[in-house]
């Protein structure tokens, strides 16, 4: 039976001091204040700002985004069918600047000088001594397939929160009795695996309540997380609702007749949300932090420092996993990158050597509105494999879905924002 | 968004907890840093504005680690933490309860029922025998003065049903069996009004 006492967790800690200087004691005045620049100022890079000021306060971090606010895609989906406000997923930049003495620049970012260290925005070049680029996903279009940047606009994707989110509800909204849907989920890899199927579930719980129909069209081979609790949902409660194709892959689509063509047939319906498939922010190619032919940045399993460009890391769903990492693309990830890369930028500042990351993966989803489910995982680097993987076995979902996991999916989001962006 | 003013008055007094860590020794360093992801659900320090995910942040250290053990091993019902407690050595868990001990505590931001809290303090004799007048704590007992009510009333739930590591730290919750949820609810509000 394991207890743990009071002695043995008071006898090691000596007097704290009184002072207020973040993790380490000040330096002299006289040198000049290290400067970190962060680029995107989403899950990552709020994060990164934020305990990069609460590590070291002396440290100059600016942050730079081209909107005021971060409209968060966690929690997106509950938005859509109208189980939380739009409002309460916009987040003002301004409030984790003032708080945390962090500059932030509304500025669009277009280029990068590795060997000046120099990143350049509309506002300016801003030099820096540490880069951190955290630029989200792009939607990688399917010319060929005819899905092109313009259909984006009359066929919201919704996977980049904000207009798209507003667009795409309104046609959620408009939905009729006996209305069909067609959901078309995008091919690993892309942000937050659970998400197209969380939408999935919401879509047919409110078709259940129209009599309709929804139709998920799947490129992979199978459900990409949470499997057998939305597999259950699928087959279960939403049975009369769902038909669920695996192994889809597009050819084409027509725009006018809102249908589109697979290797298994042919499919129109009266709203079509086509997720296409992903590859990293604009802005990471745009630094040239991709490599040719490359969809995602690569970048140090043990520091997250890209592989092209010394002293620039790029966190959050840009970095190319595969080589790297089992971690999803999501928000807790990024937010976890944010503080290993902050804290190992602190370090070195400081002549310390950084420290491999010891983080972990937590993702709340509904089935039903009322019902949740979850995976939580525990990862750090091993050496051994060069790679961050599962800590001890630290790595799992529940058996099913549950009310009591529901009400953690808001206390979970409401929390999630509160460290990253407040 | 109202609720989010509490946690920026105490940021700036956390900064400065965080400067204790400095002179805090290799224990407290090493218990932020493996305790970086616990922030991202339990919020920031260790509290947020989510009503029922537990605080941590200035909660007793030898709670945090004991809750942590229990559920490690199944001895205590969790739903998501069973999973990552396994993440985590004795040593870490240690660790990880010393570094979010020494947080701010910072009680909910809830509108109190008045009527119904004070119900819940007339039912609360037999509690103050453990968790004190003001539902502090005494290292071994947790502090629940200022949790938000909803939480509580879950955990009274799960006392109840025999969830919560009946054979220690659960036996001396036996008190709450014969009570019923109507209670639970006028207990949850007086305890989280004591903030």
């Amino acid at each position: 039976m394991k207890r743990i006492s009071r002695r043995t967790l008071l006898k090691s800690v000596p007097a704290a001091a009184a002072v207020c200087s973040g993790l380490f004691p000040a330096v002299s005045q006289a040198a000049p204040a290290k400067k970190v620049v962060i680029a995107g100022a989403g899950y990552g890079g709020s994060t990164a700002a934020k305990y990069l000021k609460l590590l070291d306060p002396s440290i100059e971090v600016t942050l730079v985004d081209r909107k005021d606010v971060h409209v968060s895609c966690a929690m997106s989906n509950e938005v859509l069918f109208g189980y939380k406000d739009f409002k309460d997923i916009n987040i003002p930049h301004k409030i984790l600047a003032d708080r945390y003495g962090v500059k932030f620049v509304k500025a669009e970012v277009s280029g990068l000088d590795p060997k000046k260290k120099r990143l350049i925005t509309s506002a300016g070049d801003m030099p820096y001594d540490k880069l951190i680029v955290s630029p989200g996903i792009d939607v990688d279009y399917d010319e060929k397939a005819g899905f092109d940047a313009e259909m984006q606009k009359v066929f919201p994707h919704a996977w980049i929160a904000g207009d798209q989110t507003l667009m795409l509800k309104s046609m959620i909204d408009g939905l009729k009795k006996g209305a069909s849907v067609l959901i078309r989920t995008p091919k690993a890899l892309y942000r937050c695996p659970p998400g197209p199927y969380e939408r999935s579930s919401l879509m047919a719980e409110k078709l259940k309540a129209l009599g309709g129909k929804l139709t998920v069209l799947d490129p992979n081979p199978k459900i990409m997380s949470k499997e057998p609790l939305f597999k259950n949902g699928f087959e279960g409660i939403y049975k009369d609702v769902v038909t669920y194709i695996p192994n889809a892959k597009v050819l084409s689509w027509n725009k006018e007749k809102k249908a589109v063509v697979t290797d298994k047939g042919t499919f129109t319906a009266d709203l079509i949300n086509f997720i296409p498939d992903q590859k990293a922010g604009r802005m990471a190619f745009e630094l040239g932090l991709v490599k040719e032919g490359g969809k995602w940045a690569p970048v140090s399993p043990k520091t997250f420092e890209s592989t092209i460009f010394k002293d620039v890391y790029v966190i959050g769903d840009a970095i190319d996993s595969d080589p790297v990492t089992e971690m999803p693309k999501s928000g807790v990830v990024a937010n976890c990158m944010g503080k290993t890369v902050a804290e190992n930028i602190a370090r070195e500042f400081r002549g310390l050597e950084p420290l491999p990351p010891i983080i972990g993966n937590s993702c709340y989803s509904l089935v039903t509105h009322t019902e949740g489910i979850w995976i939580a995982s525990v990862y750090e680097y091993d050496p051994k494999v060069n790679k961050i993987v599962v800590r001890n076995g630290a790595n799992g979902i529940p058996e099913k879905r549950t009310v009591e996991n529901g009400r953690n999916v808001k206390s979970w989001g409401a929390n999630m924002l509160a460290d990253t962006f407040y | 968004m109202k609720i989010f003013s509490v946690f920026l008055a105490a940021a700036l007094s956390a900064a400065c907890a965080w400067a204790a860590e400095a002179a805090g020794g290799d224990d407290l360093e090493s218990g932020r840093r493996l305790g970086n992801f616990c922030s991202s659900c339990h919020g920031p320090q260790g509290s947020g504005p989510g009503q029922t995910i537990p605080y941590i942040g200035g909660q007793s250290a030898e709670y945090l680690a004991n809750t942590m053990i229990e559920m490690r091993d199944k001895r205590r019902a969790a739903t998501l933490m069973q999973k990552i407690s396994q993440g985590y050595s004795d040593g870490d868990i240690e660790k990880i309860a010393l570094y979010y001990s020494k947080q701010p505590w910072r009680s909910n931001n809830n509108k109190i029922d008045a009527k119904l809290a004070k119900q819940g303090k007339a039912l609360s004799e037999s509690c103050e025998g453990c968790h004190g007048e003001a539902g502090l704590s005494d290292g071994y007992t947790p502090r629940i003065g200022g949790f938000p009510a909803e939480y509580i009333y879950y955990a009274l739930l799960e006392y109840k049903n025999g969830l919560r590591n009946m054979e220690e730290g659960g036996a001396s919750m036996g008190l709450v069996s014969d009570m019923d949820e109507k209670e639970f609810k006028a207990l949850a509000e007086y305890y989280s009004s004591l903030k």
